[in-house]
């Protein structure tokens, strides 16, 4: 089992430095050339419906970057070598392999894919985080429904909470689109590096001791039960902080919309350690949570146009490929080791993200 | 409120019910027509809106400056180019994103029935915050 976990994340290094060694880099054009197809004519918007859209300026000097036909974006980025159908079949088997890391490492999967993405692929970090949202959401809405019936997750838990964390991931979201993306490299490196070191600290509570329940959180009745099968009883649930618990909340939806991340490392210690919610309920809110607050934020990358089919739906299918081979694996694997592995890799994505926008990959 | 699925004493709140049946459906019909989409964008049998032989030439530009170069609207505009097989798959993701919307709505209607008129309200305020993402307003469309 070892050898296999260590295979996968040597696949995954590997596969990012291979994608990396297929992609050009183009130097940075004032303005922006474009693709070969639309040299010869000046490129105006296929649809009248866009006219608000002024076609952008490009510049076709061929003598410089456009000639070769390497368009260059507005931040100097690079470009791909290879054909779209072997990108999008690197992406998958690299997602594949990812989804079942993050399931054995506990982790959503956008805390890698985002910095590995963004600083191995030849995408724009638009269209990485954009993608890493509705993976996320992909995930989440599939195994929410299940969660549901359950029992094993609450609808008067997450949608109090729900109302600031999406208003922050909207926010967030508007944010990470403004602002020009090397430096969000540069943030996500050094939000994954400590969402490492949160990972690596924390610590879990099967059933958290909730003496009194606070006034908020009795005012909204939140509150529940369900069965716990290796107990064999019903386990009668409350919580409290509820204020502190919303505060916090606004920061982690914040950070998914910003960088696409679906925020699972946050909810679930929040749920858990802050708001005083048993581990499981805990995790199935988190689910929950995930569904409405990156919604919110994935219309906002899909209306600003960072959804590109031939990049997501790969991104998609292997995850949740990948998720379902991790899960049928989790009865043979060890957890911890696995955990601290997915950490190392958390360490090294960040770490690449951070030299990337910082200039030095 | 219902009983568990699992068989066990503790029954499952009929909220959860109508949520996991909403969702169940949204995400289903979500992933059909992205895949549908996709089939149509890599067989060729509707035209795309952005070639995927440009593809590669452009996914290094901002979303801004690839909606620029291909004439895709920001906004809501673009869902009129639905007729492309990659906006097609586009919409499949859409509505998957909009799942919790309609999910809502569900939810609004239960809990006004059960006269629980706060969880209502929040259950309304939620569907708007997420109508105003789906706007395009906070995307700065065109």
């Amino acid at each position: 089992m070892t050898r296999l976990y260590t295979f996968s994340l040597l696949s995954v290094v590997v596969c990012a430095s291979l994608s990396n060694e297929l992609v050009a880099q183009a130097p940075a054009a004032e303005g922006v050339a474009p693709p070969a197809a639309m040299q010869d004519e000046l490129v105006t918007p296929v649809d009248d419906s866009s006219s608000a859209d002024e076609p952008v300026a490009l510049i076709v000097d061929h003598g410089g970057p456009a000639a070769d036909n390497s368009p260059a974006g507005s931040d100097g980025e690079t470009r791909s070598r290879l054909p779209w159908w072997a990108w999008s079949l690197i992406l998958f088997v690299f997602t594949l392999v990812l989804g079942v890391i993050a399931v054995l490492g506990g982790v959503g999967g956008g805390v890698l894919f985002v910095p590995i993405v963004g600083t191995f692929f030849p995408f724009h970090m638009d269209f990485v985080r954009g993608t890493s949202l509705l993976v996320a959401l992909a995930g989440s809405l599939s195994a929410g429904s299940g969660l549901l019936r359950k029992n094993l997750t609450s609808v008067r838990l997450v949608f109090p909470v729900a109302i600031p964390t999406a208003l922050a991931a909207l926010a967030g979201a508007m944010v990470g689109l403004a602002v020009p993306q090397d430096l969000v490299r540069i943030a996500l490196g050094i939000a994954i590096m400590g969402i490492a070191g949160v990972m690596l600290l924390a610590r879990k509570s099967e059933y958290p001791e909730v003496a009194e329940q606070d006034r908020l959180g009795e005012a909204l009745r939140i509150a529940g039960i369900y069965f716990e099968p290796s107990q064999s009883k019903a386990i009668e649930w409350k919580t409290h902080r509820t204020g502190v618990g919303i505060v916090l909340f606004i920061g982690v939806g914040f950070m998914a919309g910003m960088f696409g991340l679906g925020a699972g490392w946050a909810n679930v210690p929040v749920f858990n350690l802050v708001m005083g919610a048993p581990l499981k309920i805990a995790a199935g809110a988190s689910g929950l949570l995930i569904s409405i607050a990156d919604s919110a934020a994935a219309w906002t990358y899909l209306n600003k146009g960072a959804v590109i089919p031939l990049i997501t739906v790969p991104s998609v299918a292997g995850m949740i490929l990948g998720a379902k081979i991790g899960g049928r694996m989790l009865s043979s694997a060890r957890p911890a080791m696995v955990r601290r592995m997915v950490i190392s890799l958390m360490v090294f994505a960040g770490l690449s993200s951070l030299l990337k926008g910082l200039g030095v990959l | 409120m219902d009983e568990n699925e699992s068989g066990n004493q503790v029954p499952t709140p009929v909220e959860n019910l109508v949520y996991s049946k909403v969702m169940e459906v949204g995400v289903y019909a979500g992933l059909a027509v992205t895949v549908v989409g996709f089939g149509l964008l890599v067989t060729g049998a509707l035209p795309a809106c952005l070639p995927m032989d440009e593809a590669p030439n452009v996914w290094h530009l901002s979303a801004q400056e690839v909606s620029r170069h291909f004439g895709i609207p920001t906004g809501l505009g673009w869902l009129g180019k639905a007729r492309c097989a990659d906006i097609l798959s586009r919409v499949g993701l859409a509505m998957l994103s909009s799942t919790m919307i309609l999910a809502h709505c569900f939810g609004y209607c239960h809990f006004m029935k059960k006269r629980d008129r706060l969880f209502a309200n929040i259950v309304l305020v939620g569907t708007l915050i997420l109508l105003l993402a789906v706007s395009g307003l906070t995307s700065g469309g065109h």
